[in-house]
């Protein structure tokens, strides 16, 4: 990099003006993939609410309808700590299970529903 | 920044960067253009990450360059002698350039990007290695390199 006032390439590159197609041109096709990536953007920014929201909704109705079923089916015998543990673990596993299927479902809905539109 | 000031931005912007992305591409112009386009499309869904608006403009020439990466990448086949070769009878000789971008396409990707934001742009060494995400030291190389290979390619005459 040495003697650069002296650079011959910058001769040649300050003489580079190639003529590039109508400015115009390519400031109108830009504003239309602009209208476009904005709509897809605003697509996929509802989609990804909808299913945030899904999930909320499918995760505390499980929990809500698994507590339910615990205390309602719950034989009234007395458990000692380590089954206490075990009823727990099954039926958070059971939620768990349960909303990853409601949360399929809603997504497939939704990708459905982009398809049609 | 709204969309409306980032068209203006753009307004003024879009010639340089094109006639870079030009250069990049060894003087494929439909090839140029869709990057600029793709690149500045980018460009604008990520407004929020350009934190520095003293920057935006070396900004927009790393999301250029890193959109002409992932163009390579797809199209790995595409080499840039072969490109270059190709354009020669093609766009290039219409400006009459097509003793450069030959000799551009015999450089790597990496020693074009170097020596066009460094001739074209304008830009120091700190600049570029920024853009190109790589250190001071090996843009030097790169630069050093580029311009040993270009006097050599493009012949001694045309710098007398």
């Amino acid at each position: 990099m040495k003697d650069l006032n002296n650079d011959p390439l910058k001769e040649v590159f300050a003489a580079y003006k190639p003529e590039m197609p109508s400015s115009r041109c390519f400031m109108a096709q830009l504003g239309r993939r602009l209208d476009v990536a904005e709509r897809v953007e605003a697509e996929r920014r509802l989609h990804n609410r909808c299913f945030r929201r899904a999930m909320l909704v499918a995760v505390g109705v499980c929990f809500s309808a698994g507590g339910l079923v615990y205390f309602l089916f719950a034989e009234p015998v007395a458990l000692n700590l380590v089954e206490q543990m075990l009823w727990l673990v099954a039926w958070l596993v059971l939620a768990a299970i349960v909303s990853a299927g409601i949360l399929s479902v809603t997504s497939m809905l939704l990708d459905v529903k982009r398809s049609l539109l | 920044m709204t969309r409306e000031q980032f068209i203006r931005c753009i307004e003024s912007e879009q010639e340089g960067l094109r006639r870079f992305l030009l250069a990049l591409c060894c003087g494929d112009v439909a090839e140029a253009d869709d990057i600029a386009q793709d690149a500045l499309v980018k460009a604008y869904l990520s407004l929020g990450n350009c934190k520095d608006d003293d920057r935006f403009v070396a900004w927009l020439y790393k999301i250029a360059h890193n959109t002409f990466l992932d163009y390579r990448r797809r199209a790995p086949n595409l080499l840039p002698l072969d490109n270059a070769a190709h354009v020669t009878s093609r766009d290039a000789d219409a400006d009459g350039y097509a003793w450069l971008y030959a000799a551009l396409g015999k450089l790597s990707d990496k020693e074009r990007t170097a020596v066009l934001l460094y001739y074209i742009k304008g830009y120091q060494v700190k600049e570029i290695s920024r853009i190109v995400d790589c250190t001071q030291a090996t843009v030097r190389k790169q630069l050093s390199r580029a311009r040993e290979h270009l006097k050599h390619l493009i012949g001694n005459e045309r710098f007398e």
